[in-house]
């Protein structure tokens, strides 16, 4: 019996000279709970987009439940639900109306795209909002009619682009866990973001860095892999190479990873470096205006596997 | 037919609860309809009601355009620019029909606009001579000038990308159609260029015959409904059409 609902192999994509992907590979069961992470431009779009039927390979075959999507399209297309970035849901219709018009455009006569309407607006937890237009809507319950419309009329592979960029972290949080409810009642899930916490909820998680999937595994697992220890956040009144360079002898690797207010330090035993920390800034000037230790996250485990930040 | 019927009842609610779009579509040729009869000051009385007549019709005409050539393009814009097209095409949806349910919203809100029109050019002093035949040809007239104008739509809407790119291209095609084509002046006043640009123009020319059907030759100039320029306002109004939607299903719908 054929377990996989993705599979792909070999998958090329240029734009003109430019290799957007350069042979990717992937295997998902039915039922996992598959996340994609990479930076802006390292392909995650394309691929998404290629496995929905939106965009063509230049090489290479992606295939949905044995269905190839590009020979095998019209099938592949009633298999799968797709939510691209933009929020493309019509502003001037209602929740409902929306539903409905997605349903109908599945061949459903109107009865009976209303009937399965009312049943999923109840299960996306939209009912109290069906009837207001789409334009009164916060960015989260967008995205949550949006994922709706994916889920017409049956879907049993569902594919989201970077779902939460723009939510606030409580209606991330909500959206995340309405998502985690899809899969656990068994449609495949295939995530692309470049937002780590949003990956936490996968059951496994790949890594995409110039346009080739550079690892994969499930998330505790790849923190175990990486070697990471603890995370050292320290928030200071200013950056300079100055302080990068005082802070390198602290950091596992070198000259620490630099955040928006300050600096990311990879280290062991946290509660004895952070004091040495504090005291080597203060030596220079430099206020140490906040600091904290955490356990190291997916964008950490990123940022060791390709050297690169997933946000900027 | 379900496709086809969600495509239109999606479209139709969009631009009717859109106010800048029935704003722009009806309140311009209604506009024009209420200021263009001051230019009638020093004409005899007895012919005002057959010109005040002439006007309505292409008042009327006027609304069918900007809604084929300027609201259709730029709403197909829209969805380009929200990802409606992206989303679409992960589903099993056929870009023919699709187009077509666009086409019979465009036409349903075009019909509505003009039957407005119609009764406010009525209202205002407008007469038409005519019996039933003339009326039914005349509406039939009026449906090509539909036909014409969502080709048109659909062309614009295909070739420029961006919503106010291509609402505007629409716009300025509707003005240059109607001040070029014989619409804003007599015909006789053209330039010879001119002339031929109004007889060979599907949607000139389809007005000129509706005026001529429903007010008389003399209100249009020269006689339009002869069989050469009936077949060619035929043919090329369906040409039109089909070239739209065929560019459309491609470039809209198209994969990189």
């Amino acid at each position: 019996m054929m377990t996989s609902a993705i599979v792909v192999e070999g998958l090329f994509k240029s734009y003109g000279n430019l290799d957007v992907l350069r042979g990717v590979d992937l295997d998902i069961k039915r039922g996992e709970f598959y996340a994609l992470m990479g930076q802006n431009g390292s392909g995650k779009t394309t691929l998404i987009s290629i496995m929905a039927c939106t965009s063509q390979p230049t090489r290479g075959s992606a295939r949905i439940y044995g269905f190839d999507v590009v020979s095998k399209s019209k099938e592949v297309k009633r298999l799968i639900g797709y939510v691209p970035q933009e929020n493309f849901s019509c502003s001037k219709l209602t929740g409902r109306e929306n539903l409905v018009y997605f349903a109908r455009l599945f061949g459903l006569p109107r009865r009976e795209a209303e009937e399965l309407t009312a049943g999923l607006l109840d299960k996306m937890g939209l009912a109290d909002d069906a009837d207001r237009r789409v334009s009164e809507y916060s960015g989260g319950i967008r995205k949550r009619l949006e994922v709706a419309t994916a889920l017409l009329p049956g879907t049993d592979v569902l594919f989201l682009d970077e779902p939460t960029t723009g939510l606030d972290p409580s209606a991330r949080k909500s959206f995340l866990g309405t998502v985690k409810g899809i899969n656990e009642c068994g449609t495949t899930v295939f995530l692309v973001t470049h937002i780590g916490e949003d990956a936490e909820v996968a059951s496994r998680v790949g890594f995409i860095d110039g346009g080739r999937i550079v690892v994969e595994g499930e998330p505790e697992e790849l923190k175990e892999r990486s070697g990471l220890k603890n995370v050292i956040e320290v928030e200071t009144a200013f950056k300079s190479e100055e302080v990068a360079f005082l802070l390198g002898p602290f950091n596992e690797e070198g000259k620490p990873r630099e955040m928006e207010e300050g600096y990311r330090i990879f280290c062991e035993g946290p509660e004895e470096v952070a004091p040495r920390i504090v005291r080597a800034l203060d030596g220079i000037g430099c206020q140490v205006k906040g600091l904290k230790t955490r356990a190291p996250s997916l964008e950490d485990v990123f940022f060791r596997a390709t050297r690169k930040t997933l946000r900027g | 037919m379900n496709q086809v019927a969600a495509v239109t009842g999606r479209s139709l609610k969009e631009f009717v609860r859109e106010r800048m779009v029935i704003f722009w579509t009806y309140a311009v040729p209604l506009f024009f309809l209420a200021v263009l009869p001051v230019m009638y000051s020093g004409v005899p009385g007895d012919i005002v009601p057959g010109l005040k007549g002439g006007l309505t019709i292409t008042m009327a005409t006027f609304l069918v355009m900007t809604a084929g050539q300027s609201t259709l393009p730029g709403s197909v814009a829209m969805d380009r620019e929200r990802g409606l097209y992206l989303k679409m095409a992960s589903m099993p949806v056929n870009p023919w029909k699709e187009g077509a349910g666009r086409v019979l919203a465009v036409w349903a809100f075009s019909a509505m606009g003009a039957s407005l029109v119609l009764v406010s050019g009525t209202l205002y002093g407008g007469r038409f001579e005519c019996g039933m035949t003339e009326v039914l040809m005349a509406a039939g007239f009026s449906f090509l000038t539909a036909v014409a104008s969502v080709g048109v739509g659909l062309i614009i809407a295909s070739l420029v990308k961006g919503e106010s790119a291509a609402t505007h291209t629409g716009v300025a095609l509707t003005l240059l159609t109607y001040f070029l084509g014989g619409m804003a002046l007599p015909y006789l006043n053209l330039p010879l260029v001119l002339r031929y640009f109004a007889r060979l123009h599907p949607i000139p020319s389809a007005n000129a015959m509706m005026i001529s059907l429903l007010e008389g030759e003399a209100y249009v100039g020269y006689d339009p409904l002869n069989t050469a320029q009936v077949v060619l306002t035929v043919s090329s109004s369906i040409l039109i059409l089909l070239v739209g939607l065929t560019l459309y299903s491609r470039l809209c719908w198209r994969k990189d």
